[in-house]
């Protein structure tokens, strides 16, 4: 037997016409919302990617400069290899030219005796041209040794600067070598989220549909469901009326 | 919490109230409708609440999959 009022009946009715109006479109939010979150993924994998290839190009330019200043230091070290061996052979060379400065000295000294026991003046102008030219010698070997002196000097003074130059291009390379060690450690890194986001996109992707299948699913039965129900209690209320509304 | 879990967190408890509203606006009419055709109608809409959990526990699920995506994506080294 029937026992409900068409007020309780309407209050059924409006309950699931606010259902079918709250649920509609469940399921096409949850296909947007997950399409969005998605491409938000994707752009933060790319992201990771480029931060990669940004550290991997910074890697390839610290082993360059590396390489160059290892180029630069064996350089400046063959200099100074051959300045150290020029060095020794020009001070050689000053000996040589002394004793060959002290030797004409002697000359000189004996010349200038010769000089002073000379009686004629012919013997005494040929004596006197020796000595010019005996004179002219050891000006002309003073001339080569200060010109060695100097070149040892400058020799030195290259050495010098070299080294210092060795000692900079070792620190700079030092600099490097640490900075590439750091490079190498967040390249490294960078990697390990790389694949770990790799993995759980996978996850998200996965979950979303899950997701998105059940509430397409609840959406679907639940409109069809609540959509019958609606109107077999609109029927019900059409029933009762047109029953209370009969002339006995 | 990101934008993307806060929207669909919003729209999981829309959707609970949703079902929560239908469930109890049906219950009103109970004392004006006390014949078996309530009943069926009752059991019909438990089934409803009950397929509603899935959508729920999907949807929870992507949540924390998708924040724990992005606390790995914001992670600086």
């Amino acid at each position: 037997m029937a026992d409900v009022s068409v007020d309780a009946l309407k209050k059924v009715k409006s309950a699931l016409s606010t259902f079918q109006n709250d649920i509609s479109g469940i399921s096409l939010r949850a296909n947007s919302q997950s399409q969005n979150c998605l491409s938000a993924c994707h752009q933060k994998v790319n992201d990771t990617q480029a931060k990669i290839d940004e550290l991997n190009a910074e890697i390839s330019k610290l082993n360059n400069t590396i390489a160059t200043f290892d180029e630069q230091t064996n350089a400046a070290l063959k200099q100074i290899q051959q300045l150290e061996k020029s060095i020794p052979q020009m001070e050689q060379q000053i000996k040589k030219v002394e004793g060959n400065i002290s030797s004409l000295q002697n000359q000189l000294s004996a010349l200038q005796a010769q000089l002073a026991d000379a009686e004629d003046n012919e013997t005494r102008q040929q004596i006197q041209a020796q000595i010019n030219m005996v004179m002219q010698q050891i000006s002309s070997l003073q001339h080569e040794r200060s010109e060695l002196e100097y070149q040892i000097k400058n020799a030195e003074q290259q050495k010098a600067s070299l080294q210092q130059k060795v000692s900079e291009l070792k620190s700079e390379k030092a600099r490097c070598e640490q900075q590439l060690a750091i490079t190498k450690k967040r390249n490294n890194q960078y990697q390990q989220k790389f694949d770990r986001l790799k993995t759980l996109l996978g996850t998200v992707r996965s979950n979303l549909d899950a997701y998105i299948n059940a509430t397409q699913k609840f959406e679907n039965n639940s409109v069809s469901s609540t959509g019958q129900n609606i109107q077999a209690v609109d029927k019900c209320i059409s029933h009762i009326e047109e029953y209370l509304s009969a002339v006995l | 919490m990101n934008e993307y879990t806060q929207q669909i967190k919003r729209d999981l408890d829309d959707f609970q109230a949703a079902v929560q509203k239908l469930s109890s606006g049906v219950k009103t009419a109970s004392s004006l409708w006390r014949d078996p055709k309530y009943s069926q109608l009752s059991s019909e809409l438990a089934q409803i609440a009950n397929s509603s959990k899935s959508v729920i526990t999907t949807g929870d699920k992507s949540c924390e999959t998708i924040n724990k995506f992005f606390k790995i994506a914001s992670e600086e080294y």
